[in-house]
């Protein structure tokens, strides 16, 4: 790790020795050159002795199984690297599920000043430092290193369904107050968050039903046992090719690329705050500067390349670049947002 | 017909020298995958997915879904041999296949679970390709209402599970049911049972428990006998090393029921495999002409739950590939096999690129056959594991079993779980509770309570939901029925004199 | 048997009624339908009615069964393995998994059949050394690693 320093720090200590012995002019002149010389060297040593590479394969945790929606970011990640090659290969993909990301967080933690562990992290951190007492640690216990991607959420419903924009659903909500049904992901995720932003701003009531995979999500809108869903736009993507849902809004800011027919739950008339899908990469506790220095650098590399391009085309994400320090600024945003979204839906914030 | 072209197209791709070798590959390392505990599909086919991208994506989904399919023939093994279930399906499979193994007849058991596999699997395939695309918009009439129905159903087999006493039957399933209600409720974010633990907010794993009651508790109660070099009698002799044509008679309503139920309950999102061998058990118990004999080494209570199993994985692709809905975990990760390959799942997948859905089609007869020719000669070798001096084997199912629950989480939590878990198998044991029931309330039993909640929050409160609609009323009614099935059984047995008196 | 059944019975008894009170500070009833604490409370109260059930059969069937009493020495072997398990999966995080294991499987191998040392060093080494092939050297798995690094 240091070695640089410390081969430089002995060579000038001997070289040192040597000189002490002469005192003519001429050789004051050659000890001066000579020290400053070293003194350029050391400082030379010193830069290169503060910026690391990884000498062992690099371990990417993640909070979810193999094949959910966190692992296959994180293996998508290494496969671009790699094909990049802005890292050799070798680096382990680390699967931590459980307690909603409790482990992977309990898991990286403990990896205390480790160099070559950092963890993609999205929303589910966040809301489970927020919501769970047994939790040990919270966000702030990482080192931020950068965000990646923010993943915007949309409206979708059956194909022949009768609303043709989310402001029809709630108005039709409002007419039946407590009839219609939502699916979608856990209580304290974005769907249901959003859901509760709505109904506070309009007034309109109605069901959510919470169902475990998205693949049976989406069977219940198919089926017509639930009248909407507001899944990330990948989720869906192929549906609506098929044209057996359609999206009725976006709950974005501004259009999306994909999708510029279909309006903004701003545009009809909503004014919600927005809140989007986060994910980034974050380092163990106490990461060196020279650390977090490599992994920012990399990454951003890598949204320069034609494969994240095409990474964030296929997806339908957003790529959103931050580096550490602007990422530690989003996460106190992030935070702050989903404190106080959380406590309105009605779920128990415990920090 | 435009299906004959199609299966015609199927087949010159599954043929080619190249999709042979990977089915292969797939289905050995299937095989392989669901022998040893602690490999799970999932994440074998993440870990293989990088080599498959120099292949075409069918020559991919070919050996991924060989892996898929494979799995569920060696998922048996250990079932059989050491009581370790080796996949989450394999769990009904202990029940009387490890019971045959102590009456010698491992070999029986688990060459008529290699031949059930083979038909159901067959039979599977032939579903997935005549009647897929309208079983996938029956299987989407399946709301939180039919899901409970299903539960229901499948709950109440545990009255064919409990065996000699009833009451202590049902006292293991309500202990089960509790065990499975530990975590995060899903609706109100509240803890329920955690003790303040982290790793409890997603409840208890049920390989977890189901490894640490069945093989532990197995272990602990067998190291109480003093003197037993020889614990397993090993079978002798072609008689018990193989199923005999008696046998393979016996059980043939057991491979059809397997085949039916694994392939309809495949076809459901997320009802999951260990419901079908529980169900397609039940059933196969339920008319039988001699039900005594389930759980103590009844043969058909290994082909019926093998079958489904496999017949299962034939019906789980049927909504992967009509609709691009995964409906577990394995299919899961083949949907994001598909996508990172550039295909793109969703109902155009099949118009899109016939050759990938019929390519895999052809090549899972191909596949089903292969693990045919594969593990019937391994039987005889499985067999021999028996021999192994307990002194040695013990141990070395305690560290499979350790094995086997750490890789589920990577967690060591669920290795302490295993040892709480291993100790109440053992104390089950004693005192005669019967641990199957327990297993299937864990596994059901959450969902039972997710789905009705479900339901009534879609209902608004009323519980009408449940008899207003058609497959939740059948479902239910099915469920009823079974329930009353052993009072009726008795009775007519006290009323009609039996058929040997007569003769 | 049946001393075992009624001590068992009055035990779940005993958890079954521990069981009722904690589902009393889950919400039973929310404005969405049953909530977290339905579901536990009319299992502990079943639980509750089935031991009362088993108590009861227990004592009115006591004269029919023979009392078959179990033998201490036999469990205790058991026990005693279950005790080492623990043992062995608490020094896992110190040790690492497969000096733990073949340490554990050793002396199993020793105390309960009684074998040499050396054939209760082989087996241990022997299905240390196999399991790591297996699983971590052919399929990638990772356990956990004492400071020696496996």
């Amino acid at each position: 790790m240091n070695n640089g320093m410390d081969e430089a720090y002995t060579a000038k200590l001997k070289v040192k020795d040597k000189e002490e012995t002469k005192m003519k002019p001429v050789q004051m002149v050659c000890r001066s050159l000579a020290l400053g010389g070293l003194v350029l060297l050391l400082a030379a040593y010193s830069v290169r002795a503060q910026s690391f590479t990884p000498t062992r394969p690099v371990d990417i945790v993640n909070h979810s199984r193999a094949g959910g929606g966190s692992d296959l970011f994180a293996r998508a990640l290494v496969k671009m690297l790699e094909d990049e090659k802005l890292i050799p290969s070798g680096w382990q993909v680390v699967n931590k599920s459980g307690g909603s990301g409790g482990q992977a967080m309990g898991y990286l933690a403990e990896k205390k000043g480790d160099k070559h562990t950092i963890s993609v992290f999205t929303n589910t951190w966040v809301v489970t430092g927020l919501t769970r007492a047994e939790s040990k640690y919270t966000m702030k216990d990482f080192t931020p290193l950068v965000r990646m991607i923010l993943e915007p959420t949309i409206a979708v419903v059956k194909a022949d369904s009768p609303y043709k924009s989310l402001m029809d659903f709630v108005q039709d909500a409002k007419k039946k107050p407590g009839k219609l049904v939502q699916v979608g992901g856990t209580v304290s995720s974005v769907d249901n968050l959003f859901r509760n932003l709505i109904q506070k701003q309009t007034g309109a009531k109605w069901q959510y039903v919470d169902i475990r995979s998205g693949g049976e999500r989406i069977a219940n809108i198919l089926g017509g046992h639930m009248h909407i869903y507001f899944p990330q736009p990948a989720e869906v993507s192929e549906h609506v090719r098929a044209g057996s849902v359609k999206i009725i809004a976006t709950l974005t800011e501004n259009r999306l690329e994909g999708y510029p027919n279909v309006s903004t739950i701003k545009e009809q008339g909503l004014d919600v705050p927005i809140i989007t899908q986060v994910r980034g990469v974050l380092g163990p506790p106490k990461t060196d500067a020279a650390v977090a220095n490599y992994y920012e650098d990399i990454f951003l590399r890598l949204t320069k390349t034609p494969s994240w391009k095409k990474y964030v085309d296929e997806n339908q994400v957003e790529s959103a670049y931050l580096n550490g320090k602007g990422l530690a600024g989003a996460l106190v945003q992030l935070t702050d947002q989903l404190r106080t979204t959380l406590k309105d839906a009605g779920v128990k914030v415990v920090r | 017909m435009d299906t004959l072209a199609n299966i015609f197209l199927g087949f010159s791709l599954a043929l080619t020298p190249v999709n042979i070798f990977w089915c292969t590959v797939g289905v050995v390392l299937g095989t392989a995958v669901g022998v040893l505990p602690g490999l799970g599909t999932p994440a074998t086919i993440a870990i293989l997915l990088p080599l498959t991208f120099q292949m075409n994506p069918t020559t991919g989904i070919i050996m991924m879904a060989g892996i898929y399919y494979g799995s569920k023939y060696g998922g048996s093994t250990t079932s059989i041999l050491l009581n370790l279930p080796g996949e989450t399906a394999s769990v009904v499979t202990c029940l009387d296949g490890y019971q045959m193994a102590r009456q010698g007849r491992a070999g029986a058991a688990l060459g008529i679970s290699a031949i059930a596999s083979f038909v159901a699997g067959t039979v599977g395939v032939l579903g997935l390709m005549l009647v897929a695309p309208p079983l996938a918009r029956f299987a989407l009439r399946f709301g939180p209402p039919e899901y409970f129905a299903l539960m229901t159903l499948g709950l109440t087999m545990v009255t064919f599970l409990a065996g000699k006493s009833m009451v202590k039957g049902l006292i293991a399933a309500l202990f089960g049911l509790w065990l499975a209600m530990i975590g995060t409720d899903r609706f109100t974010a509240d803890s329920r049972f955690v003790f303040g633990r982290l790793e409890l907010l997603d409840g208890i794993d049920f390989i977890v428990a189901s490894i640490g009651i069945f093989a532990v508790g197995e272990v602990l109660v067998n190291l109480e006998e003093k003197t037993k070099i020889d614990l397993f009698t090993v079978p002798k002799g072609l008689r018990n090393l193989m199923p005999t044509w008696q046998d393979i008679k016996d059980c043939r309503f057991a491979f059809l029921n397997g085949s039916v139920v694994g392939f309809f309950i495949g076809i459901i999102p997320g009802a999951g495999a260990s419901i079908a061998s529980f169900l397609s058990y039940g059933l196969e118990k339920a008319v039988s002409k001699h039900p005594e004999k389930f759980g103590n080494g009844a043969i058909e209570g290994v082909a019926a739950p093998e079958g489904a199993n496999n017949s299962e994985t034939g019906g789980a692709l049927v909504p992967l590939f009509t609709l691009g809905i995964p409906g577990s975990n394995s299919t899961a990760m083949l949907l994001a096999a598909l996508t990172l390959w550039g295909l793109r799942p969703g109902p155009l997948l099949i118009q899109e690129h016939p050759e990938t859905f019929w390519g895999l089609v052809a090549s899972m007869y191909v596949g089903n056959i292969m693990l045919l020719i594969l593990n019937l000669p391994l039987v005889p070798m499985w067999a021999q594991i028996l021999r192994i001096p307990y002194y040695v084997l013990y141990p070395m199912i305690l560290g499979i079993s350790f094995i086997g629950v750490y890789a589920v989480n990577n967690s060591m939590f669920d290795v302490w779980l295993l040892a709480i878990f291993g100790l109440l198998g053992y104390l089950m044991k004693k005192l005669d509770f019967p641990a199957a029931p327990l297993i299937l309330a864990i596994v059901l039993g959450g969902r039972a309570e997710e789905t009705f909640r479900q339901s009534l929050i879609m209902s608004g409160g009323a519980m009408s939901i449940f008899w207003t609609r058609p497959l939740t009323v059948l479902m239910l009614s099915l469920a009823l029925a079974l329930l009353a099935a052993p009072f009726f059984r008795s009775v007519r047995q006290w009323q009609k004199p039996r058929a040997s008196d007569d003769e | 048997m049946n001393k075992g059944d009624l001590f068992c019975g009055l035990s779940l008894l005993a958890f079954a009624v521990y069981l009722i009170q904690q589902s009393r500070s889950l919400e039973y009833y929310y404005e969405h339908g049953p909530g977290p604490g339905f579901f536990p409370f009319w299992t502990a109260l079943a639980l509750l009615f089935f031991s009362v059930v088993l108590v009861g059969v227990t004592l009115i069937r006591r004269e029919k069964i023979a009392a078959r009493a179990p033998q201490a020495r036999d469990s205790l072997r058991a026990l005693g393995t279950w005790v080492g398990l623990v043992v062995m999966i608490g020094l896992v995080e110190t040790v690492g998994f497969f000096v733990s294991f073949a340490v554990y499987t050793l002396l199993l191998v020793v105390v309960l059949d009684r074998q040499r040392w050396a054939s209760a060093t082989a087996v241990a080494v022997g299905s240390a050394v196999g399991f790591y092939l297996v699983f971590v050297y052919a399929f990638g798995l990772r356990l956990p690693a004492g400071p020696w690094g496996f």
